[in-house]
């Protein structure tokens, strides 16, 4: 953490919102990644990029200055991401089930997609969050397994197992692609 | 590409990028948070500044639900409510009151079934305040009663069902093979009978 972001965080604490912007445009992107890639919709990743500040926002005073901004923030957003599929998955049960049109728009943003992006984010949704969280996390953030274990509230051999078996999924989905 | 190896997956996977948004996107976000931000505080701002008025109705509250729960105790030890217990509605109901001054906002489930008597907890105190739900769910392998919420799950026959309550009170389960509301419209519950209703909070 530079002495900048350490700067930002501080004056963030005691309620200049100019530095939290700061905060919030240095890792945007970041955390925008990671709630597409958990959700595979680039406005239900909007809501969750927008959400995930907010609630860092409302956290700053748990922040502890020994550990690291980013993971902070990582798990922060990642815990919303997963609340927030499963609220998305009980709903989509029961739409399909009573027949009522479903207007959700958790559908990839296939016009910008190439395929091989479009078949590669299916296979993603298609598994359970935990799983995605796992692959997310260490394949696309670099995130070692000690690291996402403490992103993710769990042991390193939960985050070992959920990433084989995410791996062997992905591979059977993504070797039938044409 | 046709992945076999780890290496081979995570090159495929690495491979799909998140899509690009426009850099105007990037300059509103941090405008908007911080938007968002003074709006909230706005609004817990209303919540937070409380008269002494009110704060003495809580305190009178308080005292009000744990004198009923001592009644309720005292009661019980008499045998007072025997009559009452002979519903087991009541008595889940009653049971629930009970766990939840211990487990204030945490009580997932009470599950009462030939095995016992079993409580979920969530790992905080973050369960919503909606009302309970009672529920009856028979089948062949016997009776299963649940005291339960809105957004949480059962198990029926190996299936794990949604339960939820509609705007109008009705309570629907449903499952991969199971639908059921408790307004009887295209029920599908196969040998399964299910009774369910919402229940008081502890009074």
């Amino acid at each position: 953490m530079t002495s900048d972001e350490q700067g930002e965080i501080k004056r963030s604490m005691q309620g200049d919102h100019e530095a939290f912007e700061s905060l919030v445009r240095r890792h945007q992107r970041m955390i925008y990644a990671l709630a597409y890639r958990m959700s595979g919709s680039a406005a239900d990743a909007e809501d969750l990029t927008q959400d995930t500040f907010v609630r860092a926002h409302q956290q700053l005073d748990s922040f502890r200055a020994d550990s690291k901004f980013s993971s902070w923030l990582y798990r922060i957003a990642m815990n919303h991401c997963l609340n927030w599929r499963d609220r998305v998955s009980r709903r989509n049960q029961l739409h399909t089930r009573w027949q009522v049109e479903n207007t959700n728009n958790n559908v990839p943003d296939a016009e910008t997609n190439p395929a091989l992006t479009q078949h590669v984010n299916d296979a993603l949704q298609k598994l359970p969050s935990k799983q995605r969280a796992a692959i997310v996390l260490t394949i696309y953030d670099g995130l070692s397994h000690a690291e996402a274990a403490r992103v993710l509230d769990c042991s390193e051999t939960t985050v070992s197992w959920r990433l084989f078996v995410a791996r062997r999924k992905l591979k059977s989905l993504l070797r039938s692609h044409e | 590409m046709k992945p076999r190896t780890d290496d081979e997956l995570d090159q495929l996977l690495k491979q799909a990028n998140v899509p690009e948004r426009p850099e105007d996107f990037w300059e509103q976000l941090p405008r908007q948070v911080t938007v968002q931000i003074r709006r909230q505080s706005k609004e817990q701002g209303t919540i937070v500044n409380k008269s002494p008025r009110f704060d003495l109705m809580d305190w009178a509250l308080g005292m009000g639900v744990v004198a009923v729960v001592c009644v309720m105790t005292l009661l019980l030890q008499r045998g007072l409510v025997t009559q009452l217990a002979a519903d087991p509605v009541v008595l889940a109901a009653k049971c629930f009151s009970e766990a939840e001054e211990m487990f204030p906002n945490q009580i997932q489930a009470i599950v009462f079934d030939a095995s016992g008597t079993r409580m979920i907890l969530s790992e905080k105190a973050d369960m919503p305040a909606s009302p309970p739900l009672y529920l009856k769910i028979c089948g062949p392998e016997g009776c299963q009663e649940v005291v339960t919420f809105s957004g949480q799950q059962v198990r029926v026959n190996g299936d794990v069902c949604d339960v939820l309550t509609d705007a109008a009170g009705n309570v629907i389960v449903a499952g991969d093979h199971l639908i059921w509301s408790s307004h009887s419209v295209g029920n599908k519950t196969g040998v399964y009978r299910i009774e369910a209703r919402q229940i008081h909070r502890s009074s």
